[in-house]
């Protein structure tokens, strides 16, 4: 309450401190005095005693002196830069200064280490491990490869596990019509299909049959999901079934 | 008098009741914004021009997105969840954010030099995921390498914009649930980002 009491005082005595505030202020401003401070006692004393010792004083100050007027004409001031040659002589031949502020292009993003601290990888290194073990697995199996590059089995292991070199594979994306989620394949802890299309036809097969397969399922959980859902699912559904069709025709 | 203070005190009670802090938050729980305000730099017609990075770089930057996959800037389309590196990109075998581990990151995790920043693009997550995303920055966090989880539908031009400031930037990202409300479709939705210069 008296929190209250005190917000609504200040309130109304703000409005009244702040009443025709820009009239008043205009009305200052009009008039144009200017009342300088008053000095200190100290300073105005010695003033004081200035002018009664040496009455012409002020007049004196406030007379323009030719004579040293004059005397800032005639000064001049120059300035030579020092000889380059010094300069150079003073650079550090083993710490050359940069000539250009480029900065260079490098092929992964980043510097390439002089040396690699054992059971971790460069990423140059990371994509030849990839590389080597999708082309052959039996060369390049997971023990030799943990050897050669001075990993643990077990990195090496999941490094191959979850990352994969991309194929390219060429218009089959926008041929093929699917329109289902290709992670629902990954999904799957029953048959992980690594999407390699190296080999075509017969990867492309098996990729578009699983695609089939689990289509229909991802059908059947939208039609769970919501009656909305269902609705444009199943309108897809019969739209993806006429693309198939007529492909295979 | 008796009815004003009886009036006023009233008021004070209601106030008290309903303190901003006592009411629930709007958006408790979701942590991120998707629409940002990024004020006006547009000063005119003809005195400002858009700069896409996307299209001036000659490094690798992803254009769009849809349920099936992502696109790069120089028009090849990848299948399923990626791992993109400055100017390399790989599959990444996993399913969704429960497929996250230390395992399925030890590529990023075990990488030399250590990465500048790594992003986590995650397509939809409910309310009970959060100890699981906190666990995962802790995790990522003990190797001691700054971690982004976020929507994969932000994580693109995250990804984007820190790779053109020449970052050692990672991403994995999983390609959406559904684009737009849309589940079944593959609807692409520009992933460009660039800068507006004055002229």
């Amino acid at each position: 309450m008296g929190n209250a009491a005190g917000a609504l005082g200040r309130f109304v005595t703000k409005k009244a401190r702040r009443f025709n505030v820009e009239s008043r202020t205009e009305r200052y401003l009009e008039k144009n005095v200017k009342n300088p401070a008053p000095k200190p006692a100290a300073t105005q004393r010695e003033i004081e005693q200035l002018q009664r010792e040496m009455p012409d004083l002020m007049q004196k100050i406030n007379k323009r002196n030719e004579e040293l007027l004059t005397r800032l004409k005639k000064v001049y001031v120059s300035s030579e830069d020092p000889p380059l040659d010094k300069i150079e002589a003073d650079a550090n031949p083993n710490r050359p200064l940069p000539l250009q502020r480029k900065t260079e292009y490098l092929e992964y993003g980043y510097v390439e280490p002089e040396s690699v601290t054992p059971g971790r990888l460069t990423l140059k290194q990371a994509l030849q491990l990839l590389s080597k073990y999708q082309l052959d697995k039996e060369k390049d199996s997971i023990k030799s490869l943990a050897l050669q590059y001075n990993l643990s089995e077990k990195d090496v292991g999941n490094l191959v596990d979850y990352f994969k070199v991309y194929t390219l594979v060429e218009n089959t994306v926008q041929q093929s019509g699917y329109d289902v989620n290709p992670y629902t394949i990954l999904n799957d802890p029953n048959d992980k299909i690594p999407i390699n299309l190296m080999n075509l036809p017969e990867e492309t097969k098996k990729f578009q049959a699983a695609v089939q397969k689990f289509s229909d399922a991802a059908t059947e959980r939208s039609l769970g999901t919501s009656e909305n859902n269902s609705k444009n699912s199943s309108q897809d559904k019969n739209s993806s079934q006429d693309k198939n069709s007529s492909k295979n025709n | 008098m008796g009815t004003l203070r009886y009036c006023f005190n009233a008021a004070v009670a209601l106030s008290k009741s309903c303190h901003r802090s006592s009411l629930p938050r709007k958006n408790f729980g979701q942590r991120f914004n998707f629409v940002r305000n990024y004020g006006s730099t547009y000063e005119g017609d003809g005195k400002t021009h858009a700069v896409l990075l996307n299209d001036e770089t000659d490094s690798l930057m992803i254009s769009s997105y849809s349920t099936v996959g992502f696109t790069l800037n120089n028009g090849i389309t990848l299948v399923g969840p990626i791992a993109i590196f400055p100017n390399c990109v790989l599959s990444w075998n996993v399913g969704d954010l429960h497929h996250i581990n230390e395992e399925s990151l030890s590529l990023f995790l075990k990488i030399e030099p250590k990465l500048d920043i790594l992003i986590l693009g995650i397509p939809e997550y409910k309310k009970r995921d959060r100890k699981v995303l906190l666990g995962l920055a802790n995790l990522i966090r003990e190797y001691k390498i700054p971690v982004e989880i976020m929507p994969v539908e932000i994580a693109g031009p995250t990804f984007n914009f820190l790779h053109a400031e020449r970052r050692f930037v990672a991403a994995g990202m999983i390609p959406p649930i559904d684009v737009d409300g849309d589940s079944a479709t593959a609807m692409e939705s520009p992933w460009k980002v660039g800068y507006v210069e004055g002229k």
